[in-house]
């Protein structure tokens, strides 16, 4: 008569952190955990290069505008149209900046409490916080000056920073449940291989092999496994012939 | 004697300050002249600037010729000094030629000075053609010019004939409008 073997028969089992079913399930979730921070980083690092992209495009596209508005206040030198191009931009508070400059450098008209840099290429970034940019004022194939345009990207950066709060939580949200599926994963492998070394353990010290582990499964567990009952009633059989 | 000797130092220092009172008085009108030629020569400049502009501004019928023929009809120094250092400039690429009036043909722009003389034939030999008028005296555009340099509280400010300009089946840009002083339909 042939006896299930219980996980109780174990003699003696190994460390908490040296167990089969811990070290997979540390394994797993350790790969969750780096998936999700990879992710995270990732997701952060093309959120800051499209933001950074789109806040020079659009601060161009604004200068631009600027520009086109300003071709015949400059043209004339009319300083009241001067100041009324530059007035539209009180409609983006993001804007701090704006210089209006004619062909030979003379600033003709200010607005703005930002300090302007002396370039006229693109200037500052996401990480910088502003953005300067210059965009030539131009009719027909006649160059008549420059507007400049200093731009804050606090909000942008504000933006960012709450992506990168939701990403984080997020990521830490999806690694933790990775952490709990993987713990059961691991358990449902790692069980019946307990299993069949406690009962190798116990057949050793009793010399009992009429001891049996339940079915586990039809992956490659499961086959050792049944190989394993197998090997056992084999043996279970040639004893007593063996005995007597 | 004493007294013959007073009378004649008093004549004489009368006579000094008569001279001194006329050599001050030569002087403040000689530097008055000149600050009015300065000012004359940039009031000239300056209209010379918004011709140019509203060159830059307006569209001719056809494709544009490599030069750009500015016709200019006045009696004054200034004025013809000024349009001549404007001559070969290029604006928008063209050439500018300026060349007195009359002729009036081929003329992309014509400006009349104040001080021209027969404007009316001028005008009326424009009419037509694709010409853009542009004057500075008054009432230029009731004789049909299509734009009127006008002063005003130390500015210069230009009136707009905007008929005149579809009648000369010319362009002239809405930026351009917008810093007119008017626009007549």
């Amino acid at each position: 008569m042939t006896t299930t073997a219980s996980p109780s028969s174990v003699a003696e089992r190994p460390g908490v952190f040296q167990r089969l079913g811990v070290r997979l399930a540390g394994l797993l979730g350790l790969g969750a955990l780096i998936s999700a921070l990879l992710a995270m980083m990732t997701m952060l690092a093309l959120a800051s290069y499209y933001v950074d992209r789109d806040s020079k495009a659009e601060a161009l596209q604004t200068a631009r505008g600027v520009a086109f508005a300003l071709q015949a206040p400059v043209s004339f030198a009319d300083g009241q149209g001067i100041r009324d191009a530059v007035a539209v931009l009180r409609a983006r508070p993001q804007i701090l900046g704006a210089w209006v400059h004619d062909k030979s450098g003379t600033l003709l008209h200010a607005a703005g409490t930002a300090v302007l840099r002396p370039t006229r290429s693109t200037q500052g970034g996401l990480a910088d916080g502003w953005l300067q940019v210059t965009e030539p004022i131009v009719v027909g194939s006649d160059t008549l000056g420059h507007v400049t345009l200093h731009v804050s990207l606090a909000d942008a950066q504000r933006k960012l920073q709450a992506q990168a709060l939701a990403a984080a939580g997020t990521s830490l949200l999806a690694a933790f449940v990775a952490l709990l599926l993987s713990q059961r994963l691991a358990r449902r492998i790692s069980v019946p291989v307990a299993q069949l070394a406690a009962t190798a353990s116990t057949i050793t010290q009793e010399q009992n092999y009429q001891l049996r582990l339940p079915p586990a499964g039809s992956d490659e567990v499961g086959i050792a496994v049944s190989a394993f009952n197998h090997m056992l009633a084999e043996i279970e059989r040639r004893v007593p012939r063996c005995s007597s | 004697m004493l007294h013959s000797l007073r009378r004649r130092w008093t004549a004489r220092r009368a006579l000094a300050r008569t001279l001194a009172c006329l050599c001050l008085c030569l002087g403040a009108a000689g530097a008055g002249s000149a600050h009015a030629q300065v000012q004359a020569q940039d009031e000239a400049a300056l209209k010379v600037k918004i011709t140019l502009s509203l060159t830059r501004f307006a569209q001719w019928p056809g494709t544009p010729a490599d030069t750009l023929r500015i016709c200019l009809a006045q009696r004054d120094a200034a004025i013809a000094r000024a349009f001549a250092e404007a001559d070969g400039q290029t604006v928008n690429g063209r050439r500018i030629q300026v060349a007195p009036v009359p002729p009036v043909v081929g003329c992309n722009v014509l400006y009349v000075h104040a001080s021209a003389e027969r404007t009316t034939d001028l005008f009326r030999a424009a009419a037509g053609s694709a010409t853009l008028i542009i004057g500075d005296a008054d009432g230029t555009l009731a004789q049909g010019g299509m734009v009127e340099l006008v002063a005003v509280n130390d500015l210069l400010r230009f009136d707009v004939n905007m008929a005149a300009i579809r009648h000369a089946q010319l362009g002239l840009s809405s930026q351009v409008l917008k810093l007119a002083r008017q626009v007549r339909e």
